[in-house]
């Protein structure tokens, strides 16, 4: 047991290592700076009585979140034998960190709740197991085939949209109710862009890069603009004074959802599953919701429109 | 006619997967690409298709340079959309005849994607590249988690396509799947068409390679299991 789990260890080590490698120096400078600050603040934090337990908690949670969800326990069963200490000592590993702030710090009750939580989670024999239904409502018929972002996005958010977009209609007559539900659906919207395609999906469009990426937007924009339509136009009837407000957040969300489509495919990849960049994303959001900065949103959006025509004319461009 | 002249590809410099590789594949035929792994199989489908840049050669289609507009490829791995279903992937291509397709498959065309199987993932790949209706169709290991029914039916759909006048070219690690549709099979070693074989060939083909397997490998074996 001890050959297998030093076996299993020193794969471990190795692959830590390499991804310490492939990080770089600076990369992995701001790591250490990170984890350095997140420890002291750790550090700072448990000795108040009101923050121990909750930290102790959340490092039980993590522990339980990464036993749950880890992949690689078939693979653990088969090979080590017995595996709940393997997991055990994987743990304690993870732990280490907290555990000595909690021994500097003289923590024992908290140690303890720590020891039993360790020991009491490689016991649980648990694989959440998300069964995803394939919600085929006559919505996705009226969506064209060629926006399967919106086909995907409507099927995965169908009740969240359906009740922010009924709540809005419902509660018209208060001023925020419309803006609000606009501005949610909006953000809403912006997640459908963040799953990318495979190659063979763009393909489909059998356009070059600069007009297929033109095409995209604009369907999207008519989409989302005859979606919004019922919303704008009932504010508009219960609140004429402050007709401009759907407006400009109308304005402000397409821009972040231009944004959404010119960085998925700047990022864009052909070898495999492609996910817009979070960090983008984010920022790309927190630049649109500020009315001030939207239109400095959309001349970045520019800037990663002609990275992403440069980025698929390899895939694109006999389509020219 | 497609000619492939030269054909060079390579990951990095002074290393090249596919070197100097000529063939000529003739219109409306079947042909197999085989070879041992790393051969250069996969390579040689994403840089004829276009996936990947060539150092220099050309790939002709009748004399012009032949393009993605003429081509329908499956690659080894497939990626699709999460959340949407087989219904609305192959409507990209093609809306025509979808449910018999997915019939003659067993697709289970309103479920997610997500939710498929492996083998399902792949014969609905196979029928985007079917329903694209190009002249051109490459294959890249299309029988790879196949049932043995879907296999043969996918026989019979690109004997069908041969018949339309398409011309195929695709990849197998099984010599029977090959043998049993192709009129050529084109073997790689090392980046480069090792010899061509045509139908009448096969039977030879197969005794070739396998003495030639067992020459090499024999002792080798013996050595180490007596060990």
């Amino acid at each position: 047991m001890i050959f297998q789990f030093g076996n299993i260890l020193r794969l471990r080590c190795k692959r830590f290592l390499r991804f310490l490698y492939f990080l770089g120096i600076f990369r992995l400078l701001v790591v250490f700076g990170l984890t350095m600050l997140l420890l002291s603040v750790i550090y700072v934090l448990i000795s108040t009585e009101k923050n121990v337990y909750l930290i102790a908690s959340l490092q039980l949670l993590v522990c339980l979140m990464i036993h749950i969800k880890r992949k690689d326990k078939n693979f653990l069963r088969i090979h080590i034998s017995p595996f709940k200490i393997s997991c055990l000592i994987e743990y304690l590993v993870i732990s280490l960190p907290l555990i000595i702030c909690l021994l500097i710090h003289g923590r024992w009750l908290v140690l303890l709740y720590m020891a039993v939580g360790i020991l009491f989670i490689p016991t649980i024999n648990l694989t959440i197991r998300i069964r995803r239904k394939s919600f085929n409502t006559s919505m996705q018929k009226l969506i064209p085939s060629d926006l399967y972002e919106w086909k995907a996005g409507v099927r995965k958010n169908l009740f969240i949209l359906l009740a922010v977009y009924g709540l809005g209609i419902c509660l018209v007559c208060f001023t925020v109710a419309i803006p609000v539900a606009i501005f949610i659906t909006g953000l809403v919207v912006a997640d459908f862009f963040i799953p990318g395609e495979s190659w063979p999906m763009l393909l489909s469009f059998e356009k070059a890069p600069e007009k297929m990426l033109l095409y995209k937007i604009r369907r999207h924009f008519l989409l989302y603009a005859i979606c919004n339509l019922p919303l704008i136009v009932l504010f508009i009837l219960f609140h004429q004074d402050l007709w401009y407000i759907p407006f400009i957040e109308f304005l402000s969300l397409s821009s972040i959802h231009i944004y959404m489509i010119t960085v998925k495919f700047a990022c864009f990849r052909i070898d495999g599953n492609n996910h817009v960049n979070y960090a983008l994303y984010l920022t790309g959001i927190f630049i649109g919701l500020i009315p001030v900065t939207t239109p400095f949103l959309l001349l970045i959006s520019v800037y990663f429109f002609q990275k992403a025509c440069t980025n698929l004319k390899p895939l694109l461009y006999d389509y020219n | 006619m497609i000619t492939i002249k030269e054909f060079t590809v390579g990951y990095q410099k002074g290393f090249n997967v596919i070197e100097s590789l000529n063939l000529t594949i003739n219109d409306n035929t079947i042909n197999g690409i085989a070879g041992r792994n790393g051969s250069g199989k996969t390579t040689f489908f994403n840089a004829v298709f276009g996936l990947i840049k060539k150092e220099k050669g050309e790939v002709l289609l009748n004399g012009q340079k032949l393009t993605k507009k003429e081509i329908a490829y499956l690659p080894a791995e497939n990626y699709f959309y999460s959340f949407i279903t087989g219904r609305e992937y192959l409507s990209l291509f093609d809306d025509y005849e979808i449910d018999k397709w997915g019939c003659l498959f067993k697709l289970p065309l309103d479920v997610i994607v997500d939710d498929y199987s492996t083998g399902m993932k792949k014969k609905l790949a196979l029928l985007s590249v079917v329903k694209q209706n190009k002249q051109i169709i490459m294959l890249d290991e299309p029988f790879n988690g196949l049932d043995i029914e879907s296999c043969h039916i996918l026989k019979l759909v690109l004997l069908r396509l041969k018949e339309a006048g398409k011309t195929i070219i695709l990849s197998s690690h099984i010599m029977e799947s090959l043998t049993n549709i192709c009129d050529y099979i084109h073997y790689l070693e090392s980046g480069k068409v090792k010899f061509s074989r045509n139908k009448n060939q096969f039977n030879e083909l197969e005794k070739d390679l396998f003495s030639m397997i067992e020459s090499e490998n024999t002792d080798i074996i013996k050595k180490l299991i007596d060990y």
